[in-house]
C-alpha cells in the first residue's frame, strides 16, 4: 500500500546553522539534538534516524537529516517511515516459540522477491559460509516521500564510489544509558551531486544459500546536501530503541 | 545502570471504562487507542513497544492494564523501556558487512551471562531449532518496581500454575498499513493474583549448543489487574516500527 505523505523539508533548516563549523563530536552531538527536537513534533515515531554531513578539510560544508512527514489524508506528522522489508523480518524473528522454520519474504534491492529463514533448523538468514553477512548504507539525489513498500534508493550517484553501499568502519555498540545505538560510513567523493535521500541496507543469506540485500530503511535528506569531488560525505544512522 | 523512574500509573485509569464490556476487537482497538493517547505525552519514546493485559471471564472484560509511563527525575517523561538484552542483540543484527562471527553476552531469565551468536559460521546461532524449539513466549507477574534497562525477568512471579510460567504467543503478522506487529497469548489461571508486570521473552540457541530465556522487554502493567481462578489472562505485545 502507497501511502500519500507530504515531506515536511523545511523543518530540518534550523541544521543549516552548523554548517562551517568543525565537525567534531561536539557538532554531531549537536546536530543530534536539534534533529531530536524537530523531531519532537511528531505525532509517530520511527526507531531510526539518518544525519548525512559533507566535510571538507574539516569543516562542515552541508548537514541534513531525516525528513518529517505528514499524511496527507489525516494530518499526522510522521517522523519516517521503516520499510516492510524489516517490518517483516523482524516479526519473523520475533515468531512464537517453535521447532519449525519461520520463511518470509522480502524484496531485494533489485525489486525481485525472495525467501529467508528467520527462524529454522539451518541455514537461517544471519548465518555464514555463503559469504559476507551485515549492513551498509547508501545515499541518493531523489527525493519522493518514502513509502513502506521502497526497497532501494531512488536515484543513485552516476560516479563511484557515492554510486554504491558505504560500509561503516566499525560494528554499533548499543548505549544503555542512552537506548540506542549508532553506525556512522564515510567515502570520499568521487564526483559532485546533492544528496537527498538515504537508505540503510541489509545483506543476509537466503533459503537457496546465497546472499541478497534489502533495503531496511529509507530517509529523505533535509536540507539536501550537495557534494563535490574530494569532499567527504558521512552518513550515520541512529536506531532508538 | 540501574535508572531511577517513578511510575506514573494512574495515567493509564482511563482504561477502566473498557471493564465490564465484551471482549472482542472493537474493545481491544479502544484499548490500543487509549493507551497510545496516554503514550503520546512521552517525551522519549521507546521503540514503540506496549503492553495491554486482559482479564477476561465469559467473554467480558474484568480487568485491562497496559504499560505504564516513566518520569526520570529531571522530570523527563519516557514511554517505556526495552531491556539491555533487546538492544545488544539488535545492535549486533545490525553489525557492519563481514564474514566473521558476531556475538554478544545476553542476561538470560536467571541472571546469568549467555553468549550468543547473532551471526556465525556454525550452526549456533541464535535463531537455529536443531536444539530445540526457540522464539518469543510471555509470562506475568506481580512485581510493581519501575523496570531498569537491566532488568532479566519479570520481578515476582506468580505461585501457581500455569500463570507462574512462560506461555505462547500466537504468530506475529506484520502489518504494512500500521507498521506494526502484535504478540498476543492468553492463559486460563490455576489461581488468584494481580497483575502488575509482564515480560515478553525470546528463547534463542547459546553458542554452546544450549537454549537460552532472555528477557527483551518488561513492563509495569496499570490499573493492576487482579484475577481469580478460571479467569482467561490475555497478553498482548504491540511492536511498532
Amino acid at each position: 500500500m502507497k501511502q500519500q505523505y507530504v515531506l515536511l523539508r523545511k523543518e530540518n533548516d534550523l541544521l543549516n546553522s552548523l554548517i562551517g563549523q568543525s565537525f567534531n563530536q561536539r557538532t554531531k552531538f549537536e546536530a543530534d539534538n536539534i534533529l531530536k527536537e524537530i523531531h519532537k513534533q511528531a505525532d509517530q515515531y520511527s526507531m531510526e534516524k539518518a544525519i548525512c554531513y559533507v566535510i571538507d578539510k574539516g569543516e562542515i560544508k552541508g548537514v541534513g537529516g531525516s525528513s518529517l512527514m505528514q499524511n496527507k489524508k489525516t494530518g499526522e506528522i510522521v517522523s519516517d517511515l521503516v520499510l516492510n522489508n524489516f517490518g517483516i523480518l523482524f516479526a519473523g524473528v520475533m515468531s512464537r516459540f517453535r521447532a519449525v522454520d519461520k520463511i518470509v519474504s522480502l524484496i531485494q534491492k533489485t525489486g525481485s522477491p525472495i525467501t529467508l529463514k528467520a527462524i529454522g533448523t539451518a541455514t537461517t538468514f544471519p548465518q555464514l559460509g555463503f559469504g559476507g553477512i551485515g549492513n551498509s548504507f547508501q545515499v541518493g539525489s531523489g527525493s519522493t516521500a518514502p513509502a513502506r513498500t521502497d526497497f532501494d534508493i531512488e536515484t543513485a550517484f552516476g560516479t563511484a564510489p557515492e554510486n554504491t553501499n558505504m560500509f561503516p568502519a566499525s560494528d554499533p555498540v548499543f548505549n544503555s544509558g542512552l537506548g540506542n545505538f549508532k553506525m556512522v560510513a564515510s567515502i570520499t567523493a568521487g564526483g559532485a551531486g546533492t544528496i537527498n535521500e538515504s537508505i540503510w541496507i541489509g545483506r543476509f543469506l537466503n533459503t537457496s544459500n546465497g546472499t541478497n540485500e534489502y533495503a531496511f530503511f529509507r530517509d529523505i535528506i533535509s536540507p539536501a546536501v550537495a557534494f563535490i569531488a574530494g569532499q567527504t560525505i558521512a552518513l550515520e544512522y541512529t536506531v532508538q530503541l | 545502570m540501574k535508572q531511577q523512574l517513578i511510575l506514573l500509573r494512574e495515567e493509564n485509569d482511563l482504561l477502566n471504562c473498557l471493564i465490564g464490556q465484551s471482549y472482542n476487537q472493537r474493545t481491544k482497538f479502544e484499548a490500543e487507542k487509549i493507551l497510545t493517547e496516554i503514550h503520546s505525552k512521552a517525551q522519549d519514546r521507546s521503540i514503540g513497544k506496549m503492553a495491554l493485559c486482559y482479564v477476561i471471564d465469559k467473554n467480558q472484560v474484568l480487568g485491562v492494564g497496559g504499560s505504564t509511563l516513566l518520569k526520570d527525575k529531571k522530570g523527563k517523561i519516557t514511554s517505556n523501556l526495552i531491556l539491555d538484552n533487546f538492544g545488544l542483540w539488535l545492535a549486533k543484527i545490525f553489525s557492519t558487512l563481514t564474514t566473521s562471527n558476531q556475538s554478544f553476552t545476553g542476561v538470560n531469565t536467571s541472571g546469568a551471562n549467555s553468549p550468543i551468536h547473532s551471526r556465525a559460521l556454525t550452526s549456533n546461532v541464535f535463531n537455529i531449532t536443531s536444539g530445540g524449539a526457540v522464539g518469543i513466549r510471555l509470562i506475568v507477574g506481580s512485581g510493581s518496581t519501575p523496570p531498569a534497562r537491566t532488568d532479566f525477568f519479570v520481578q515476582t512471579k506468580f505461585v501457581i500454575a500455569p500463570e507462574n510460567a512462560l506461555f505462547a504467543s500466537g504468530f506475529p503478522v506484520y502489518n504494512s498499513g500500521l507498521g506494526n506487529f502484535k504478540n498476543l497469548g492468553s492463559i486460563i489461571a490455576g489461581g488468584a493474583g494481580t497483575i502488575n508486570e509482564s515480560a515478553l521473552v525470546d528463547r534463542m540457541r547459546t553458542q554452546a549448543s544450549g537454549i537460552a530465556d532472555l528477557s527483551l522487554f518488561r513492563d509495569i502493567i496499570s490499573p493492576a489487574v487482579p484475577f481469580i481462578a478460571g479467569q482467561s489472562i490475555a497478553l498482548e505485545y504491540t511492536i511498532q516500527l
